[in-house]
């Protein structure tokens, strides 16, 4: 049935860097199904992908798994650690001073309500409502939402496919004259990324350019020519690449 | 202090905050060690290995700042420093003679912008690109510390916070209390003693005491309204500035340097949150708990003191 199957990708980018190295980054986009989907992602297992578009036009260069899967995994915490995240539902947004008088109330009616309408609504009150609070803040918590990420980021499918921005990109990033220094390439590299389709990626090379930590989650990698295989390490083909570019993540 | 004893004062921090002397203080402490050059996108930073050749222990010390100052390049010289000196010093000897000490240089002081709240858990974003993350393996360390400095244009009296990292039975860290030692006679206040009882808890513990002894203050990190605090879900607040990441984001496994050190080579981690006060300050604060986590960690002052 092959990607029939697969209904969520979650997006990494492999952005080459000067020197031949790449850079995989998650952009907000996937912070943003990271966040609000945990739960769904958890329940369908096989549905969900791990996705690094990568800047070979075959789409077979090598996915550093490790690397990409620690990145996700690093995703995961700062999607659901994010402000957005951390909403409570109205039951949880009571100070512990007017929660405490609630439940109290709820106990003075139980003990000295005359009637049985009055006893039940003190049950409710002192005993009731509090269960159901406690269940509801426990399903809307973002580390109900973690735990299922972990499961998610650690049995998903990880595969590469080919970006035809980040063909182009690369070739820009490596094409220069003697003169140029990486700030020069990677500021130009900023500009085009809108237009090659890698609009995520325009704030990242101009945080390089500037020569400032990017304010996205990134995660730096050498490319497998340049990188030192460990010995008896095999050389590990990527996991069903599929060979058509895609332009922007799903 | 009785392991890192280097003098900090305002001469050391102006040579720390000028490139060139910066560059020749520490390429002075560091002529005589290992040192590992860790290529990075934005520049490359340099780890040196003082210490035992056979260490019983293996520490990695890493200073990494969100807003960069002379913090991270006085420390990692202090600590040098003070490993490498004829200067006499209580643990010194027990230290070097045991461990294997790993210090990340901090050489560059690289620009970026501090967050308004200090998030517990950073998902990495301080120290974890992946050369170090490498270079941190290929060094295997049994225990880290990972001084993170988010003041960066914050003005205010220096607080700091630790989040540790180490190992705990899945049953007891699901059990434990969000804050404090959970209510009386519950789940959570016997998971609480008997996670107290882990070695490694009293580790921490035992740190902050060491710290209080030395006359260090240590003001609690906190945000200016408690609600502010977004991500408290993410951890559990075991004592005054002291957390652990809730069992979720312990399986996550990168919720910081720490918690990534812990997963990949089951050590043990202790990271340190610094904000406010003046530099020396902060590296002050940084060096004292530093050794105070180690000595501990080495079980030195139990040792001496016979407990």
């Amino acid at each position: 049935m092959g990607d029939a199957r697969v209904a969520i990708h979650l997006t990494a980018y492999a952005a080459p860097l000067v020197g031949g190295g790449a850079a995989y980054l998650t952009p907000v986009q996937t912070l943003r199904v990271l966040r609000g989907a945990g739960s769904a992602l958890a329940a369908l297992p096989l549905a969900t992908e791990l996705v690094v578009c990568v800047p070979d036009p075959a789409g077979e260069e090598w996915v550093d798994e490790a690397v990409a899967r620690t990145l996700f995994r690093r995703a995961a915490v700062a999607a659901t650690t994010a402000p957005e995240a951390a909403g409570l539902p109205a039951v949880g947004r009571v100070s512990r001073g007017g929660w405490r008088a609630v439940i109290g109330f709820g106990w003075l009616l139980l003990l000295t309500g005359g009637s049985v309408a009055t006893g039940l609504a003190g049950l409710w009150v002192a005993l009731g409502f509090p269960l159901l609070r406690g269940r509801t803040l426990d399903r809307a918590g973002a580390s109900r939402e973690a735990a299922a990420l972990a499961r998610v980021v650690e049995s998903a499918p990880l595969s590469a496919r080919s970006h035809a921005g980040l063909v182009a990109l690369a070739q820009l990033v490596a094409s220069s004259t003697g003169a140029d220094s990486p700030a020069v390439r990677y500021r130009r590299a900023a500009a085009a990324c809108g237009a090659l389709g890698v609009g995520p990626l325009a704030e990242f090379y101009a945080a390089l350019a500037r020569g400032v930590p990017p304010n996205v989650l990134w995660a730096e990698v050498a490319r497998p020519a340049a990188r030192a295989q460990p010995p008896g390490a095999p050389d590990v083909p990527v996991e069903e690449g599929v060979s058509e570019p895609v332009h922007e993540p799903a | 202090m009785n392991l890192f004893t280097s003098q900090l004062d305002a001469a050391r921090l102006a040579r720390a905050a000028e490139p060139a002397a910066r560059a020749a203080d520490l390429d002075a402490v560091v002529t005589a060690l290992h040192t590992e050059v860790v290529p990075l996108a934005l520049g490359a930073r340099r780890v040196a290995y003082a210490g035992s050749e056979t260490p019983r222990e293996r520490v990695w010390l890493q200073v990494d700042a969100c807003a960069g100052e002379a913090v991270g390049a006085m420390v990692g010289w202090a600590a040098l420093e003070s490993l490498t000196t004829e200067r006499p010093a209580q643990y010194r000897i027990p230290v070097v003679g045991r461990a294997r000490i790993a210090v990340v240089i901090d050489e560059q002081s690289v620009a970026s912008a501090a967050p308004n709240v200090v998030p517990l858990l950073d998902a990495g974003w301080l120290g974890t690109q992946t050369p170090m993350v490498e270079a941190l393996r290929r060094f295997a360390p049994s225990f880290v510390v990972h001084v993170q400095d988010w003041t960066g244009d914050a003005r205010g009296p220096l607080a700091a916070r630790l989040v540790e990292s180490f190992h705990l039975d899945a049953e007891t860290h699901a059990a434990l209390p969000a804050r404090g030692g959970g209510r009386r006679l519950s789940r959570a206040r016997r998971a609480y003693r008997a996670a107290a009882a882990n070695p490694d808890w009293m580790v921490g513990t035992r740190t902050l005491a060491y710290v209080r002894r030395l006359g260090v203050p240590l003001r609690e990190l906190l945000p200016e309204r408690e609600g502010d605090q977004l991500d408290r879900h993410a951890v559990h607040a075991i004592a005054p500035a002291r957390h652990i990441p809730t069992l979720p984001y312990r399986r996550l496994g990168a919720g910081n340097l720490g918690e990534l050190a812990l997963a990949t080579c089951g050590a043990h981690a202790i990271t340190l949150q610094l904000r406010g006060g003046s530099p020396l300050e902060r590296a002050a604060l940084a060096l004292a708990v530093a050794e105070a986590a180690i000595v501990q960690r080495m079980g030195l002052v139990q040792q001496e003191s016979g407990e």
